[in-house]
């Protein structure tokens, strides 16, 4: 049987409760709207905002255990983040795709520090070679202008910051288990299926697992990728005036 | 000593709320769409690191998968972008609020600072039916309609007498 390790954390004693990740989150929260509000307004909130989520990650920083390859994950966490924060930030679509852009390479870092590296080249191809290319095609396409009123404007700013940073704050909480590594135990291991005698990087046993235990859904996402290309195909070959309207049903009668 | 899951999953976890709060807060569609895929991406390290913790090869799988699915709705996503964007040449999603009933108005969609210029939209649209009940409240008949339509009402009672 699978047994949870429920960590034994009374709520309402305050000092059990993890502060420094709640003071991170708060604060890249705070400097987040900030950064949101003055990139339109003022440079002096942009500055401020700058400065706060510095200090965040300064606290993020400190909390992180400190050996080399940890620095190497650090740089690359810390970009993903920054390109994040920069989606999020820039006014300009051309801009905020970039961040996106640094945001998926960094990501590509993190798969090759995690021993995937067939998953860190497929992000890398799909998404900075592929994707990002044809989302800035479409923004050339569509936005051949200056900045306009839907770029500039934000859909209820400080209550989705809000919001997102308790989400944030409790997902950091239930990943982490006060004074101790969470998931260093044996008891986490037990729950997987089974375990590879090889190292799990290699990409010869990744295309052995995959073209044997899930032929089936190997077969599935072919047929969802084919089908996708069709309903691409068969929307864009639309022409805009198309549609039936009422007038174009009364000349048909 | 090698980096810890918790760690990976933090990481993730901070990606995720970026997405999500891009996903809330920007009001271009494709910049939407973009945040959708910072979320795949996001789920997809976690699934990462727990391949490498769990040391098989699901994780990884899923996270191929993950990756499929996310390159067919980039692709379906901009298909239904352009099209949008030829009916009413703007990329606000906000513009297809208009889609509700006109009777009751979403206000946020009249945003009024940066100069903005209502784009004509081809829906189809409902032909009307009858008259409207508050601007005619009490329809009369005209006589002369009404005459005639008492003769019918005669006529049939005749040929009813008849047969």
């Amino acid at each position: 049987m699978i047994e949870f390790i429920v960590a034994q954390i009374d709520p309402r004693n305050l000092s059990d409760w993890d502060w420094p990740s709640i003071v991170a989150v708060a604060l890249i929260a705070w400097g987040t709207i900030l950064l949101q509000v003055g990139m339109i307004r003022s440079r002096r909130q942009v500055i401020m905002g700058s400065c706060i989520v510095l200090a965040a990650g300064v606290i993020a920083f400190l909390r992180a255990p400190h050996e080399l390859n940890h620095y190497l994950f650090l740089a690359f966490a810390g970009l993903a983040t920054a390109g994040g924060i920069g989606l999020l930030v820039f006014r300009d679509p051309v801009h905020a795709a970039l961040g996106f852009a640094t945001t998926i390479l960094s990501t590509c870092g993190l798969f090759f520090l995690q021993s995937s590296p067939f998953i860190g080249a497929a992000m890398l191809i799909v998404y900075a070679g592929a994707t990002i290319i044809v989302f800035l095609f479409v923004l050339m396409y569509a936005q051949q202008s200056d900045l306009t009123y839907y770029d500039v404007r934000l859909t209820a700013p400080i209550l989705s910051v809000v919001l997102t940073s308790i989400f944030l704050a409790v997902l950091i909480h239930a990943v982490q288990v006060p004074g101790q590594t969470a998931f260093s135990g044996p008891e986490y291991r037990a729950m997987s299926n089974e375990r590879t005698s090889e190292n799990p990087g290699n990409t010869r046993g990744l295309g052995r697992s995959m073209f044997t235990d899930y032929l089936f859904a190997v077969e599935m996402a072919g047929a969802l990728l084919t089908l996708s290309a069709v309903g691409a195909i068969a929307v864009s070959l639309q022409k805009p005036g198309s549609s039936p309207t009422v007038e174009s049903a009364g000349r048909n009668e | 000593m090698n980096i810890l899951t918790e760690h990976v999953l933090v990481a993730g976890a901070a990606l995720f709320a970026l997405g999500l709060l891009g996903f809330l807060t920007r009001r271009s569609l494709i910049l939407v769409f973009i945040s959708l895929e910072l979320m795949l991406a996001a789920v997809s390290v976690n699934f990462v690191a727990f391949s490498r913790l769990h040391q098989n090869y699901q994780g990884q799988i899923m996270a191929i998968f993950v990756l499929t699915v996310a390159a067919c709705e980039a692709a379906l996503a901009l298909t239904l972008i352009v099209s949008l964007y030829r009916r009413i040449r703007s990329l606000d999603f906000q513009v297809w609020n208009a889609l509700g009933e006109t009777s009751h108005p979403y206000d946020g969609a009249t945003p009024g600072q940066l100069g903005f210029v209502p784009t004509p939209m081809d829906f189809p649209r409902l032909t009307t039916a009858g008259l409207d009940p508050m601007d005619f409240p009490s329809p009369v008949t005209p006589p002369e309609i009404a005459n005639s339509i008492r003769a019918d009402d005669t006529l049939e009672t005749e040929r009813a007498s008849n047969d």
